[in-house]
């Protein structure tokens, strides 16, 4: 049993709102990501459920018994969790075995110093650090760490395990390797895991459901395919990875089928699917959305059609390509495949995939984030 | 919920575990509840009863001491003893203690590590043991030195009178010298070596850069420096003692102190101790806002290795130069001390006739005097080290972690303690506690009281410095794992913190083993400390067993300092 039931969870910092009245349902067993930027709340929204910090409006509810409230919060020995800190907060001082037995150690009724080295044997073989257990923590590699710190909130069985960005330590193949293992771990003790992450390709891979915050505001809670298909707003959208975004003109909406037939500013026509509960009237502003990997680079085709786009920019890198390209005042990011011969001022037509873009509320900033990495 | 390990044990039902309600806050509540009370208790209640004192006490309000005090000429005279013998040590450290500092942080002159030492030798010798040694050699007729230069040219009497104010100024500025050297070496590594190696490409030599650049920079934490040093030569009543009273040369603290002769005025003293509390919270306001000055050194820039300067020929008469200072600060001293304990007749020069270990066997075997005073010392010390230290932890950890709204209070009253001389601190608590019916005026308590409070600045600064290198979330991974607050403490936070509290039990330790203004205004026959029984054999001119058990205080010292280092240095690899 690990279900989380969040309502109206707010914390207030000064004159700034950290988390604003959030509301979230995490099932049990479920792996649930918190992503978002720095400073959208999500760690703090962590905390809370942690019981570290106290809300100043709000409940947390945990299999139906409040925990958390402005009046009262269950101190974190006592609300059944477990916890990996960014850092792995590892005691120094303890070898890897007292600190892992540490939570075994504090449970009443007591445990026999028998079962205890079993279950600590056991779930260091579990997290592939069998015979580490004299070891020190200043003596391991990160990676290792890592693993001493997940052993270390298995091992007490708890219902809901909360992951402070774990992995954002670990060099890139190493966090690729951990991910995994994570995930694994997750599924088969079916324990609720809360994630938080910045990292949106982490949150993707491992996730049941994504919780988008921005700004202490919960953006959008889906399952991640739904999220990068169809994010809740183009800030969502420009999150989960590169986006284009064009603006364009309603010439008409359908209310069955939630499209609109829009008219691109620099002249392409398509009929695209509109945001969910956004209906716009016909010659209203909107902003369309379309993903790098869904438009696609040809020559003209038929001699009288116009390659109205001129290639400013090719970046190689390695695996895929990515041209920028301008259109009348539009400039667009499109993803090809790595062995593609465009150079800088040649002019290309551009297909790009209806199915794939998605019509939003004009915005009052339609460039797209030119500090996302591109990987 | 398939369970990672196997069947056999079923942890509580959670809707047991969650029955168990912010018990851990409960304890943490209490336990550093009490532990700010406490603080409260030990700081304020002396203070209070002495501006009460000073105000008439509790029969009557009334300006009339301080008037009393303001129109008596003595006061005058005590007055501007303290203020010139500050000063005078203030020059003494400055000339002395700059360069040193700068020879050991930024050139190659030989032997850094002996300088450094020698550096913290001077500042852990007792001041009243300085001037002890101090009286032995230049006192008028019998001062090893003025007999030294009668036999060698044969003039009537020596040129030396250490029972005078340049002699005063010399002794006190030895023990105080060690923060001038200390601070200025510190601010001397903290400076951005960009900026002098800036100004070198530039061409500008090297004179100039340390006089233009280098030295303008350090200036702020040597100004702070020298406001501390001021600060300790104001009170520093063991070398006023020694050297003043016997030919009424009176300071501040000493007429404090005559005051509770009998029969006690304790309307002027608690009047005049008012007026040194101001001048030292003065001047430690002013050194606060010194050292807050001193950003614009290390900002925007890596603080660390400087390039040393090679003294060349200058090497040699540089070196003479420090140690012809330590000698006068820690060579003569020491040895004086060492050789006049090992001496039947302290008059009878160095023959071999004359060397015993009898002073030894003295104090150590047969006066039950010097033992029960040993004794007292050690349990007072230890106590108040301990005591001081954990006191500190908690009070650093309510400042640090827990920030409560009053956390600014808490934290300007543990530091309040620093601007209360040892003879004011006394003044406070024989007001405080000699009304009460609880027997503990007249006994160790009283002393350790004293202590505890005048040392909890230490133990604070001391638990701070530990506890900021510990990163919160090591105490949060305790907590969620299912340890209380309590548990977190002793099982993580206070072992973390381990080596910084040792430093300061050391620390505490050995100032209250070489204190005496506290010890002196406090004790009755049988509390005695080892401090209080060398100042009394002093007077009554047994220097030899007085030499024997300086030296059983300087060994005692050195002893723990060297085993605490030790401590530190073997222990597990901090965070």
């Amino acid at each position: 049993m690990g279900t989380i039931e969040i309502t109206g969870l707010t914390k207030n910092y000064g004159d700034v709102r950290v988390v604003d009245a959030l509301d979230l349902s995490i099932a049990d067993g479920q792996f649930v990501t918190l992503l978002g930027p720095s400073g959208c709340g999500k760690t703090t929204t962590l905390r809370m459920m942690a019981g570290f910090i106290s809300p100043d409006e709000g409940t947390i509810t945990v299999d139906g018994a409040v925990l958390s409230s402005p009046d009262h919060v269950v101190s974190p020995e006592n609300r059944g969790m477990g916890m990996v800190f960014q850092n792995y907060a590892l005691w120094p001082h303890k070898s890897v075995f007292q600190n892992v037995a540490y939570g075994l150690r504090m449970q009443r009724p007591k445990l026999g110093r028998e079962d205890i080295r079993d279950r600590v044997a056991t779930i260091l073989d579990t997290v592939g650090l069998a015979g580490y257990g004299d070891r020190f923590p200043g003596q391991l590699s990160g990676g290792q760490q890592q693993r001493v710190a997940l052993a270390r909130s298995l091992v007490t069985e708890p219902s809901i395990l909360l992951l402070d960005e774990p992995l954002s330590n670990l060099d890139a193949k190493l966090r690729d390797k951990m991910r995994d293992e994570v995930q694994e771990i997750q599924r088969r003790t079916n324990i609720t895991f809360v994630y938080v992450t910045h990292d949106q390709t982490e949150a993707m891979s491992m996730s049941d459901r994504i919780a988008v915050m921005r700004a202490g505001v919960l953006e959008q809670y889906a399952p991640p395919r739904q999220v990068y298909f169809r994010p809740a707003s183009v800030a969502v959208a420009d999150f989960m990875g590169l986006i284009n975004l064009i603006p364009a003109r309603v010439e008409s909406y359908d209310r069955p089928t939630a499209t609109a037939e829009v008219e691109l500013d620099f002249g392409a026509r398509l009929e695209v699917p509109t945001a969910d509960g956004f209906e716009p009237a016909a010659g209203e502003q909107v902003t369309v959305a379309v993903r790098p990997e869904s438009i696609a680079i040809r020559s003209a085709s038929a001699t009288n059609e116009d390659p109205v786009a001129e290639v400013s920019r090719v970046m190689m890198l390695g695996h895929l390509c990515y041209c920028v390209l301008h259109v009348g005042e539009v400039e667009l990011r499109v993803q090809t495949d790595n062995h593609v011969d465009l150079d800088r001022g040649d002019r290309v037509c551009l297909d790009i995939d209806p199915r794939r873009a998605c019509a939003f509320p004009a915005s009052t900033t339609s460039e797209p984030s030119q500090t996302k990495e591109l990987v | 919920m398939t369970a990672v390990m196997t069947d056999d044990q079923t942890p509580s039902p959670p809707a047991e575990r969650r029955a168990r309600r912010g018990r851990g806050s409960v304890s943490a509540k209490l336990v550093l509840g009490s532990a700010a009370a406490v603080l409260v208790v030990l700081v304020v209640y002396p203070l209070f009863w002495l501006v009460l004192g000073s105000l008439g006490g509790t029969d009557t309000f009334t300006f009339s001491n301080y008037l009393r005090v303001v129109s008596d000429p003595g006061l005058y005279d005590a007055l501007i003893n303290t203020l010139l013998i500050a000063a005078g040590s203030c020059v003494i450290s400055l000339v002395a203690g700059v360069p040193i500092a700068w020879l050991i942080s930024r050139t190659n002159i030989p032997g850094k590590g002996l300088l450094r030492m020698l550096t913290s030798v001077s500042f852990m010798i007792p001041g009243f043991l300085s001037a002890l040694a101090y009286v032995m050699l230049m006192a008028p007729n019998n001062g090893w030195l003025n007999r030294l230069v009668v036999s060698v040219t044969g003039a009537e009497r020596g040129p030396f009178n250490i029972y005078s104010l340049p002699g005063i100024t010399m002794v006190t500025s030895f023990g105080v010298m060690a923060y001038v050297v200390m601070l200025t070496s510190a601010a001397l590594d903290s400076v951005d070596s960009g900026l002098e190696q800036s100004a070198r490409i530039l061409g500008a030599s090297r004179w100039k850069i340390l006089m233009g650049i280098t030295l303008p920079l350090v200036t702020p934490a040597l100004l702070a420096s020298a406001l501390l040093v001021f600060v300790q030569s104001l009170a520093l009543f063991g070398s006023h003692a020694i050297l003043g009273l016997p030919v009424q040369i009176y300071t501040l603290p000493t007429r404090i102190y005559s005051l509770f002769a009998f029969p006690p005025d304790y309307g002027a003293a608690t009047a005049l101790s008012m007026m040194l509390v101001l001048l030292t919270v003065g001047c430690l306001y002013l050194q606060r806002r010194m050292l807050a000055r001193r950003s614009y050194i290390t900002t925007g820039g890596k603080a660390g290795v400087h390039e040393t300067h090679d003294l060349g020929r200058l090497k040699w008469p540089a070196l003479i130069g420090c140690h012809a200072f330590f000698a006068l600060a820690v060579y003569f001293p020491v040895c004086v001390l060492l050789l006049t304990s090992l001496m039947a007749a302290q008059g009878s020069g160095l023959t071999l006739d004359n060397f015993t270990f009898d002073n030894y066997v003295a104090v150590l075997f047969e006066s039950s005097l010097t033992q029960r005073a040993a004794t007292n010392s050690l349990i007072v010390a230890g106590s108040a080290a301990t005591l001081g230290v954990l006191l500190g932890a908690l009070i650093a950890y309510i400042n640090f972690r827990v920030k409560p709204r009053g956390a600014k209070i808490l934290d300007y009253l543990a530091t309040i303690p620093l601007g209360l001389p040892g003879i004011v601190l006394a003044v406070g608590l024989v007001l405080a506690w000699i009304r009460l019916p609880v027997a503990v005026y007249g006994t160790l308590a009283i002393l350790l009281i004293a202590y505890l409070t005048r040392y909890i600045p230490l133990g604070v600064r001391s638990a701070d410095s530990a506890l900021r290198q510990i990163d919160p979330s090591l105490e949060e991974a305790g907590r969620i794992s299912g340890g209380s607050w309590l548990r977190s403490m002793v099982e993580i936070t206070l072992p973390l913190m381990k080596g910084g509290l040792v430093a300061g039990w050391s620390l505490i330790f050995v100032q209250a083993i070489g204190e005496l203004a506290v010890a002196i205004m406090l004790f009755t026959v049988g509390t005695e400390t080892i401090a209080v029984v060398i100042y009394q054999r002093s007077e009554e001119g047994h220097f030899e067993e007085v030499a024997a058990l300086s030296m059983i205080v300087l060994i005692a010292t050195a002893l723990i300092l060297g085993l605490t280092r030790r401590l530190t240095r073997a222990s597990v690899t901090r965070f």
